[in-house]
């Protein structure tokens, strides 16, 4: 994969590197005559030496596209689309610099030779000279069509996720990004996904517009309420990486000294090992951060907790009595289920009703279709220990 | 026969020339005034005001940004302070400033003609802006308005209090005002020209603001119809915008950008209008190719309908608008390149004097080139996935409109300066202002393309420490900008109070607008002119004509001496 | 060289910055011909708008022209057509000077627009009454839901079982679009009044009959406008 896309940099390179000695050649050519006749031998050594200085600065600015680790103008390049993104981006930042060091080099050269002074109150009628216009209307098409062209194709890359990329579900509302991970693992403002494959975003807005960005990978993609926007990216390197939300998306009344709303809508991605992937999607999440340093018992109740408050999961918007059974004091009651059975609501009464919701339905209550959660060894046993604590 | 016999009036009055300033007097003749010189004064000061006003928001927005976390003001005030320095500074500060004030004002000089075609419009137009700016102060002041100007929806039809849809009512009014500007330079281009004043002898600067004319009639009606689907949307919840009603905040977004970026030309091609006159009059010579130059405004604004989509790469179009989007975009990029090889041609061989005028247009030309080339990052797809809603877009944007426009507009007043006061201003302190404005802004904004770059996304309250050093600098850089700006507001009320009285033609320009005394005859030109030569044409112009100078200028007879 | 000076011998109709009638009179014409392309391209951003939603909804866009009354459009078509005739007409008895048949014409026109506002006036009302109101206020009525039924009826080669949702989108966009077309109505009516009063003060002649003139272009479009509005929104389905 990667050794595809250095050879395809190599070959559009190669491709640059032709179409802009024609280019300059041309230009040189036509512009021979009117240079050679200005540039009197001292402004020459001058327009030289701030050229070269020009250049100088400029090279210490810049190293060249694809840096894993990153230069002065782009994040460290760690997705295998960063490269070619890169590329180009100094691709053009060069085309940039050059054309800008040409223009206003020559106009301020003009300056200086035709300023006013003595013996040069009156200008030169101005001349025509149409194919001059003509060459310098058309010759830049040929570059932007390379520009365009390059782009494109890069975005296509972009766009069409390989059909073998690992799915995840991506949930943006104000302010926080939520991840379905695993086929069923539910992660808030963290996402892990394993280096080395392709990972493809299904994503989706509860409220406003975002877009979900990653600057490391190269890749951004807005978030529509009522619409499934996709984005994929494979990571090259194992490491923390920053998601910002680049869509405006509002902010709370009274947040005070926090940061808060869209600049507060971060997220971050954790690029492990394939193993530790598998593990992780084994193990589930560890509690969250506001469940740290609590012990035991209090711990897993406190997981718990925020498994059932999660939106992600939302269970509370059908355990509430109505739609489903509530979790209030429901430890330990005998039950009589559709069947006519007497159920205990013990350990493995709940790990059934979460991984296999279908299988026992209580009397009184509709079938709701309660979806199949996918939860690690931990979490279930911390929605256990929440329940529990629920007892009355 | 001279161009100087006609509009030197051997029969002026001795003592005080009767001028469009001292012919009536009194507030109420400068209210009900149909002179559109007087109308162009009302708006250039309105709109100085508004840029004053966008210029203290975009100070609090920098000041809370000078350092990562809170400094001044919570998130949400953040979010109104940008959305408010946006608004203000595109709906009442650059699409009316070089057309309406400038424009207005020396338009009909140049055409030679006594008004545009119809003044009373162009009075109601004045009215109509200034009811669109009131309804926004209402906006600002009964609420919040904190949508960004882009107002994208859902966000801003699901907006809870009325500021929103005051504020989206407030541009739909503003924008009948640029309608009607437009409208008016459209049939007084066509119509209303001097004898002798063919299309081939137009003046560059009415060309721009010809071509601007038509992007104004032509897109200004499609933001307006937008903005009363939003209010709409906001108010009744027709269901057009938002998802949830069965709409699609995409179809905002095409609908806004459709005129949003022909927009951006409104905005660029007044500027380019104006440094076509400043480089003729600096270098005393015609501009290079100018039919290529002419035709190059009017292929900007028709070109500028077809791209519009290129503000919407990572919005889920279709992945073939994607490319026609693209593919368009890079075509604009032609007529503005051939603008910018066409003025430094015009240097070449010329007589070239680095007034503050010039000064501000060639840095025109280099900031516009360095906005412009960055705006080929923005056009390439797959670079702008990266820099998309980033502050490299932020500083490509204010490169091409501070960089561009404004000091576009800023060269035009200091240049028209003594034809509309009378007055000249010290030239050494515009330069001192000129230098501050010119070091404040590269310092603000270039250290913003490697934010971008990096991947500082934009309306960003708060931002991590890796971006802290880039900010703090660019912060600095702001209030050196505004150093700048105070100077020259300083400078040019200096030159109202004690200002040397101007010449007709301080700059020795060829120009049409500098055969009428300063200020101007209230009728433009004490006899109907009659165009015997193009207004470059610096060959046929007598040595009086164009080396008459001012005091302590740099005049032929000194040259001679 | 050019000896002009300001004072004018010209007519009094001829404003001082004008050397001749003539080009103050192409000037209006030019000015009004730019003001109605800005027009066209006011309402092209809403026939977009029901361009788009007509594809992505053609059930509902379907049945929903059927709960519109065609013959109230219809009769709504031809009275507008009239008063075009009627406007064209006030413009050339202006043109021939004979004052009171303008006034006649003029009159006649804004009957003819007063007619129309009329008609939509009974059409919006019952769209009120059965509660096909745009956006949130849109809850169609016992009736309502009885005209629904009936036009499912008369589409029912798309065989629906249930009322598509985005009958309250059409419903949008008709008052959007009809309801902007009605306020240029009303200012139609107001220049027309105008011109009346003009008219009888006795300020138009052969030489000078611009006002109306450019009165009846921009009638004319607003009435071009709504016989594309009465297509798509009554007839097709
Ligand atoms: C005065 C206003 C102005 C002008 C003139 C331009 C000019 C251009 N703009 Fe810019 N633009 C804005 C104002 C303007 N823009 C604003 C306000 C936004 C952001 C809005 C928002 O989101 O809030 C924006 C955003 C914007 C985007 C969207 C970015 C994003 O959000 O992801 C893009 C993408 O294509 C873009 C491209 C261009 C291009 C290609 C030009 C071209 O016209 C530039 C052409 C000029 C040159 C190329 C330089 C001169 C040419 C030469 C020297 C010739 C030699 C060189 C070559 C031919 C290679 N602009
Ligand atoms: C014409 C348009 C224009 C102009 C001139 C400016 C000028 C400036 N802008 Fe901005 N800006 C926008 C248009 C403009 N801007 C837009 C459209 C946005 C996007 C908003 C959005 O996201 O919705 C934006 C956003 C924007 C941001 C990004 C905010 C964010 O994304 O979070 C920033 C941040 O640095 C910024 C800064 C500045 C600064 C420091 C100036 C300085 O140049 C200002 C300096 C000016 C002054 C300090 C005024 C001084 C005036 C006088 C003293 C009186 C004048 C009188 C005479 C000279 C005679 N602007
Ligand atoms: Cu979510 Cu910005
Ligand atoms: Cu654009």
């Amino acid at each position: 994969m990667n050794n595809r896309i250095v050879q395809n940099m190599a070959e559009s390179l190669a491709k640059t590197d032709k179409m802009f000695s024609r280019t300059s050649q041309s230009v040189a050519v036509r512009e021979a005559p009117l240079a050679s006749n200005l540039v009197p031998v001292s402004l020459g050594r001058l327009k030289k030496a701030t050229l070269s200085t020009l250049t100088l600065v400029t090279m210490a600015l810049a190293s060249c596209g694809g840096d894993p680790n990153g230069t002065i103008q782009m994040p460290p390049a760690r997705s295998t689309m960063a490269p070619e993104v890169d590329w180009l981006y100094y691709f053009i930042y060069w085309m940039s610099v050059v054309s800008f060091v040409l223009i206003i080099g020559v106009m301020m050269y003009f300056v200086i030779r035709y300023r006013r002074r003595p013996g040069n109150e009156r200008a030169a009628p101005t001349g025509h000279n149409t194919p001059l216009e003509v060459l310098w209307t058309f010759s830049p098409l040929i570059l932007l069509w390379f520009l365009f062209d390059w782009g494109f194709t890069g975005y296509m890359q972009g766009v069409v996720a390989p059909t073998d990329s690992r799915e995840i579900r991506v949930m943006g509302s104000q302010w926080k990004w939520e991840f379905t991970n695993c086929e069923g693992i539910v992660e808030t403002g963290n996402l892990t996904v394993p280096v080395g494959e392709p990972i493809k975003l299904i994503m989706n807005s509860t409220d406003v517009l975002h877009s979900f960005y990653i600057p490391e990978f190269r890749v951004k993609r807005d978030v529509v309420p009522g619409m499934y926007s996709t984005l994929w990216f494979e990571a090259t390197q194992e490491g923390e990486y920053q998601v910002f939300c680049t869509e405006y998306c509002g902010a709370p009344v009274g947040s005070g000294e926090n940061n808060a709303g869209h600049s507060a809508m971060m997220a971050k991605i954790t690029v492990v090992s394939p193993d530790e992937y598998e593990n992780f999607c084994a193990e589930g999440p560890p509690p969250p951060a506001e469940c740290e340093g609590r012990e035991g018992d209090d711990r897993m109740v406190c997981w718990g907790d925020s498994i059932f408050h999660n939106p992600g999961y939302a269970c509370y918007t059908c355990h509430n009595g109505v739609s489903a059974p509530s979790f209030n004091g429901l430890w330990g009651r005998e039950g009589v289920m559709m069947d006519g059975s007497v159920v205990i609501a013990d350990e493995n009464y709940i790990r059934e009703s979460i991984l296999r919701p279908q299988a026992k339905i209580v009397q009184g209550y509709n079938n709701i279709a309660m979806p199949p959660f996918r939860l690690s060894d931990n979490q279930l046993d911390a929605i256990i220990a929440y329940i529990k604590s629920l007892e009355e | 026969m001279t161009a100087e016999a006609i509009t030197h009036p051997s029969s002026a009055p001795a003592g005080e020339e009767e001028n469009y300033l001292n012919h009536q007097k009194g507030l109420v003749s400068w209210l009900i005034t149909l002179d559109h010189k007087r109308i162009g004064i009302m708006y250039l000061v309105a709109i100085l005001v508004a840029f004053l006003a966008g210029g203290v928001f975009a100070l609090l927005v920098r000041t809370e940004l000078a350092a990562p976390g809170h400094t001044i003001m919570e998130a949400h005030t953040y979010n109104k302070m940008f959305t408010l320095h946006g608004a203000i500074m595109v709906f009442l500060f650059i699409i009316p400033s070089i057309p309406a004030a400038l424009g207005n004002f020396f338009l009909p000089i140049m055409l030679g003609t006594k008004d545009v075609a119809f003044p009373r419009l162009n009075l109601a137009s004045f009215y109509i802006y200034v009811a669109g700016t009131i309804m926004a102060l209402v906006a600002i002041t009964i609420g919040d308005v904190d949508t960004g100007w882009t107002f994208y929806t859902p966000y801003s039809s699901r907006a809870a209090d009325g500021a929103v849809v005051w504020m989206t009512l407030a541009v739909f009014v503003l924008g009948f005002s640029s309608i009607l500007t437009g409208l008016n330079f459209i049939a007084t281009v066509h119509k209303m020209r001097a004898p002798g004043l063919h299309w081939k002898r137009l003046p560059l600067f009415i060309w721009g603001m010809y071509a601007t004319a038509v992007i104004q009639v032509l897109a200004t009606p499609v933001l307006a119809i937008t903005l009363l689907l939003l209010t709409m949307e906001a108010t009744l919840g027709i269901g057009i915008f938002d998802p949830e009603l069965g709409g699609d905040p995409v179809l905002f977004q095409h609908f806004f950008w459709f005129y949003s970026h022909p927009a951006v030309y409104i905005m660029i091609l007044p500027g380019m209008a104006v440094v076509n006159e400043l480089i003729a009059t600096f270098s005393q010579r015609a501009i290079f190719g100018y039919m290529f130059v002419a035709m190059s405004s009017v292929s900007l604004a028709l070109l500028g309908f077809l791209v519009w989509g290129h503000h919407m790469f990572t919005s889920g179009m279709s992945e073939y608008a994607t490319m026609i989007f693209s593919a368009l975009t890079f075509l604009v990029a032609i007529p503005s390149g051939v603008k910018v090889f066409n003025w430094t041609a015009t240097l070449y061989k010329g007589s070239i004097r680095l007034a503050s005028p010039m000064l501000y247009a060639l840095s025109f030309i280099a900031l516009f080139t360095i906005g412009g080339l960055t705006g080929l990052f923005l056009g390439t797809l797959s670079t702008d996935i990266h820099l998309h809603d980033t502050y490299f877009v932020v500083a490509h944007f204010h490169y091409v409109m501070v960089g561009g426009t404004v000091f576009g507009f800023i060269g035009g007043l200091h240049y028209w300066w003594p034809k509309m006061t009378g007055r000249m201003y010290n030239e050494r302190l515009a330069i001192v202002s000129w230098a501050l404005v010119f070091w404040g802004f590269n310092q603000t904004f270039f250290l913003q393309f490697i934010l971008g770059s990096q991947g500082m996304p934009r309306r960003y309250y708060d931002y991590l420490d890796q971006y802290a050093t880039l900010h703090g600098f660019s912060s600095l850089g702001s209030y050196i900008l505004g150093v700048g700006f105070v100077v020259m507001l300083v400078m040019f009320l200096l030159s109202l109070r004690n200002g040397v009285k101007a010449p007709p033609n301080p700059w020795g320009s060829a120009g049409y607008e500098w055969m009428t005394t300063s200020p101007p005859h209230p009728h433009n030109f004490a006899e109907d002119p009659f165009m015997t030569r193009g207004p470059y044409d610096y060959h046929l112009a007598s040595d009086e004509e164009l080396f008459e100078g001012f005091p302590g200028d740099f005049t032929v007879s000194e040259a001679k001496a | 060289m050019s000896t002009e000076t300001h004072e004018h011998q010209g007519p009094a109709y001829l404003q001082h910055h004008f050397h001749t009638p003539v080009q103050q009179f192409s000037a209006a014409k030019l000015g009004m011909w730019a003001f109605l392309s800005q027009e066209v391209l006011f309402f092209s951003g809403l026939f977009v708008a029901y361009g788009i939603f007509r594809s992505w909804y053609p059930e509902a866009f379907s049945v929903a022209s059927h709960l519109l009354d065609w013959k109230m459009g219809g009769i709504n078509t031809c009275v507008l057509l009239l008063s075009s005739f009627t406007a064209a007409m006030s413009v050339r008895s202006a043109q021939k000077g004979t004052q009171n048949q303008t006034s006649m014409w003029i009159v006649l026109t804004i009957l003819f627009a007063l007619g129309f506002m009329v008609i939509k006036y009974f059409e919006y009302a019952h769209k009120f009454h059965v509660g096909f109101a745009p956006g949130e206020y849109f809850a169609p009525s016992p009736e309502g839901m009885e005209e629904i039924s009936h036009a499912m009826q008369s589409v029912n080669h798309l065989s629906l079982s249930a009322p598509p949702p985005e009958i309250r989108s059409f419903f949008g966009i008709y008052f959007m679009m009809t309801g902007v077309h009605g306020i240029h109505v009303l200012i139609g009516i107001f220049v027309f009044i105008w011109m009346l009063v003009r008219n009888v003060r006795g300020e138009f002649s052969p030489e000078f009959f611009t006002p109306v003139d450019l009165a009846a272009l921009y009638w004319h479009l607003v009435d071009l406008i709504w016989i594309y509005l009465f297509p798509l929104l009554y007839l097709i389905d």
